[in-house]
């Protein structure tokens, strides 16, 4: 349990699946995410980064989201 | 549902990689006739002439010679992925086909202020400007993406990921 | 059947196709406006129907209604304390499941609510199958289907509204947010009745389910409240973090038991839009692409702009010709027509560039680049403390800095987009261009394109640093986190960019227009008076003026005469070329001024540069104060951009001459 918990949304590569175990980030963008459907247990996919390499195009509930390496941090999940 | 479960045969991307490689060459051999005229101009002076460029309506215009080498490489690189096996290179193709219409339309909508300048304002600075002043390679080049674009509506529609 | 009236509110995530659905319904019939207190924009139409008179106010696109932004609390304070008789969310067929988490919060507010399904063609583009009968059935609301860019569904929507507001049945809907989180709602709820005073307009389910999230909007609208201290000791009980997220997941928890009855969604496909994404955010074309593009929107934007802008400009110099030479008497021919009709003039012919900016960024909106330009551009934008949105207002202000500080708008975090505002103007405009040419032209020679090149550079390390200043000075804090949609491309449609265009320009004409005219009407009465001394002479206000603030300027090296140019250039920047002409006894023959300019012994080259760079950066032109009073809604921060801009101005141009004098130039 706790070697899953340890992996995190940014590590993610292009294509590769995971489902979401804990949202870590805190203030406002907490709020925001959870909108955004960024809940336990979603799916979610990386599609690809920016050019620049930062922030991430996620595809999750069926739509493309787009977050920073910052938040990604500290979002914990399972890779699929 | 019941269609996607059969596992879908790809479509055979020969005649896009085909149209894809003429278009792009044809876009980036303008795109340096271009860049020479653009550079020529600037290194050697106003009196600088370029027999090719003036018979191929090339403008001594630098941005827009990186516009037409832009365009060139979207189509090229589509290429390079389609013949690598990749079927979602032909989204070079449609996006390639796209940014030419754009730009062309731009240089139409800046063709038709000069337009308005020489002939309804009379401004001086567009004495002698005829509309064939403002052909460009990014405007008649564009002629083959337009008629691709007619012709394969459906060939971009949506076909399963792999 | 007298003509009832009826209330009604669309609401809906963004880019579902809100605004389409509104134009598509209120035609040209709408006023555009601020929500009160905010620049959020407010959209209101009516529409005649079957004997009804119908209001739709259209609500800004949120994807929650809690307090994130001032966009949600806008549009649930509209729900709750207006009570239109229905609330119409629109919902995009294509991304249901996210649009759905916006219906639970809906339904808590307790308004009657009815959904359009939109955008069902990308849906089906996609293969997904929608069951619009099983969705009214397990939401118990009506489902309407359009497609609001071909105007499909209009009829059977207004229909629809008519039989809802006759049937006035609500449906009441709850979302069981489990045991432990259930108590404490009722615990809330309980002290809260006691209270007799209350606002009863706000559910007291709602009130509750909000302040375990932690809403601080709602929490202060109980302060007053008897009961308050109570309640906030509940409140104080829990692990405020678990509760939001355990109501979020319950939320989406719910939404997944009723999804996968009404819709099937099928295999993934490569859709048009993955095929754009996949070429316009590659990671080697995706920039220089997003380069070629903006280049051409800054063409369109100003090239084809030119006819338009000539026009005005004749049009502005016949009137004014006109009534110089028929009015009397002849103060207010010289009021109305040096003073009124060429600064207003002045200002006018940006009204093209501003038509076409704002035709343009719509489309970039409504066909969903722009969330890609930002999704590009974030990563160079944050390093230099701002957000990946900026860089478009920032690219524009190229051209020209009002448009641009009016494109900040897409920006919602408040301090992200007063930042873009206040640095702006540092950007190079179109009209200090030709300062630049002057000066440069007269006192530099074949060096003048380096120069030219070198104040654009200047304007861009200024806007950086600024930022940079700025972040750690008076907007303490880092840019917002960068949470955002990317849409799926679409066409955009013409009407809605049309409609666009012209409420947002016509907004600059007014707003603006009003404190221009303030500011020209002032200049003119320096230059003109007292009465019978030549306009804009040495015995003119202004040229006391300018004498009174040489013992400033001098350490610039600036002498009484640039003084006055750039009193002038208040107005607009062009203007210090066309006030030296005057200043000069030129007139606006460019090649006399060039000589006189070369003859004066008080100028040269190492004082034109401090003239230049000081042009550049000192107060931004009265139609960009007037912009930006109005967008940011304060005189203290425009007074704050004036004396911040005057002071860099100073210092920078006080660096150059004093630097250039003991290097011995």
């Amino acid at each position: 349990m706790l070697e899953e918990n340890d992996t995190t949304l940014d590590t993610l590569k292009p294509g590769e699946k995971a489902r979401i175990t804990k949202v870590r980030v805190r203030g406002s963008a907490r709020r925001k995410l959870m909108d955004m459907g960024m809940v336990a247990g979603t799916d979610i996919e990386l599609v690809r980064n920016a050019p620049l390499g930062d922030p991430m195009d996620y595809n999750i509930k069926g739509y493309h989201l787009s977050i920073r390496k910052e938040e990604a941090k500290q979002i914990f999940i399972t890779k699929l | 549902m019941d269609i996607n479960e059969i596992p879908e045969e790809k479509p055979d991307t020969k005649v896009p990689v085909i149209f894809s490689a003429i278009c792009g060459s044809l876009y980036i051999i303008l795109g340096l006739v271009q860049l020479a005229a653009g550079t020529g101009k600037i290194i050697i002076g106003p009196e600088f002439n370029m027999a090719l460029a003036d018979v191929l309506f090339v403008p001594s215009d630098i941005i827009g010679s990186f516009v037409l080498l832009l365009i060139g490489t979207v189509f090229i690189y589509g290429v390079m992925e389609m013949r690598s096996g990749v079927y979602e290179g032909i989204s070079y193709a449609y996006v390639g086909i796209l940014i030419a219409l754009i730009f062309a339309v731009i240089y139409l909508l800046v063709s038709t202020g000069n337009l308005l300048e020489a002939y309804l304002l009379r401004n001086e600075d567009f004495a002698g400007w005829t509309p064939v002043s403002d052909l460009r390679p990014g405007i008649y080049l564009a002629l083959i993406p337009l008629f691709a674009y007619i012709k394969w509506k459906d060939i971009f529609d949506p076909v399963p990921k792999n | 059947m007298d003509g009832s009236k009826i209330k009604i509110a669309l609401t809906g995530n963004p880019n579902v196709g809100k605004t389409t659905l509104f134009n598509a319904l209120t035609g040209s019939r709408q006023h555009v406006g601020n929500w009160p207190g905010v620049t959020v924009e407010k959209k209101s139409g009516n529409v005649s129907y079957k004997n009804y008179d119908i209001e739709v106010i259209d609500l800004p696109g949120t994807y929650s209604l809690t307090a994130y932004s001032i966009d949600e609390i806008v549009a649930r304070n509209y729900i709750i304390e207006e009570k239109p008789d229905i609330v119409i969310q629109v919902v995009d067929a294509s991304n249901l499941e996210r649009n759905l988490y916006l219906t639970t919060q809906l339904m808590e507010l307790g308004s009657e609510i009815l959904i359009v399904l939109n955008m069902c063609d990308i849906a089906e583009e996609r293969g997904d199958r929608i069951y619009i009968d099983k969705m009214e059935e397990l939401l118990a609301t009506p489902v309407i289907k359009t497609v609001a860019s071909q105007k499909k569904g209009i009829c059977d929507l207004l229909d629809k509204v008519i039989e809802q507001k006759e049937i006035k049945q609500y449906h009441g809907h709850e979302i069981g947010y489990g045991a432990e989180i259930e108590e404490k709602i009722l615990e809330i709820e309980q002290v809260l009745a006691e209270d007799e005073t209350r606002d009863s307009r706000y559910p007291l389910r709602w009130i509750s389910i909000r302040l375990l999230e932690g809403d601080s909007n709602v929490r202060e609208k109980i302060s007053d409240s008897p009961v308050y201290d109570r309640v906030i000791q509940i409140i104080d009980s829990i692990d405020q973090e678990e509760f939001e997220a355990e109501i979020a997941d319950k939320r989406y928890i719910a939404i997944n038991t009723i999804f996968p009855q009404m819709c099937t969604r099928a295999n993934d496909k490569l859709t048009k839009s993955d095929m754009v994404d996949r070429v316009l955010t590659n990671k080697y074309l995706g920039i220089p692409i997003f380069l070629a593009l903006m280049w051409g929107a800054f063409e369109l934007t100003f090239a084809f702009a030119t006819p338009f802008m000539d026009m005005i400009d004749l049009a502005a110099s016949w009137v004014a010709g006109y009534v110089s030479s028929s009015l009397q008497p002849e103060w207010l021919a010289s009021l109305v027509g040096d003073g009124i009709i060429g600064g207003v003039g002045a200002v006018l012919v940006f009204v093209p560039n501003i038509f076409i900016l704002f035709f343009l960024l719509s489309l970039l909106e409504g066909s969903g680049y722009l969330a890609r330009a930002a999704f590009i551009m974030d990563k160079l934008m944050y390093k230099i403390g701002m957000h990946g949105k900026s860089f478009i207002p920032m690219l524009m202000g190229f051209g020209c800095n009002v448009p641009a500080i009016m494109a900040a708008r897409s920006i919602e975090d408040e301090k992200d987009r007063l930042i873009t505002i206040l640095v702006v103007p540092f950007v190079s405009c179109g009209a200090r261009l030709p300062i630049y040419v002057l000066f440069a032209g007269t006192f530099f020679g074949r060096q003048a394109g380096t120069v030219i090149f070198g104040m654009y550079i200047l304007g861009i390390v200024i806007a950086i640093i600024s930022a940079k200043l700025l972040r750690v000075t008076v907007v303490r804090g880092k840019p917002a986190p960068f949470i955002m949609e990317l849409p799926p491309y679409r066409v955009p449609t013409l009407r809605t960019s049309l409609i666009h265009m012209w409420d947002n320009g016509f907004m600059y004409i007014k707003k603006a227009g009003s404190i221009i005219l303030v500011g020209v009407v002032v200049i003119w009465a320096l230059a003109s008076f007292p009465w019978g001394v030549e306009y804009g002479s040495e015995d003119s206000y202004v040229g006391s003026l300018g004498h009174a603030v040489e013992p400033l300027l001098k350490p610039l090296g600036f002498d009484w005469k640039i003084s006055v140019a750039l009193i002038f250039g208040l107005v607009a920047k062009e203007i210090v070329v066309a006030s030296m002409g005057v200043l000069y006894g030129a007139g606006d023959n460019s090649e006399a001024l060039t000589e006189r300019l070369m003859a004066d012994p008080g100028l040269n080259a190492l004082n034109s540069l401090s003239l230049m760079a000081f042009s550049l950066l000192y107060m931004p032109c009265v139609a960009t104060v007037g912009v930006i009073k109005k967008e940011t809604g304060s005189w203290k921060w425009t007074a704050f951009a004036i004396f911040y801009g005057i002071i860099v101005a100073w210092i920078t141009a006080f660096v150059i001459y004093q630097g250039g004098v003991m290097l011995g130039y």
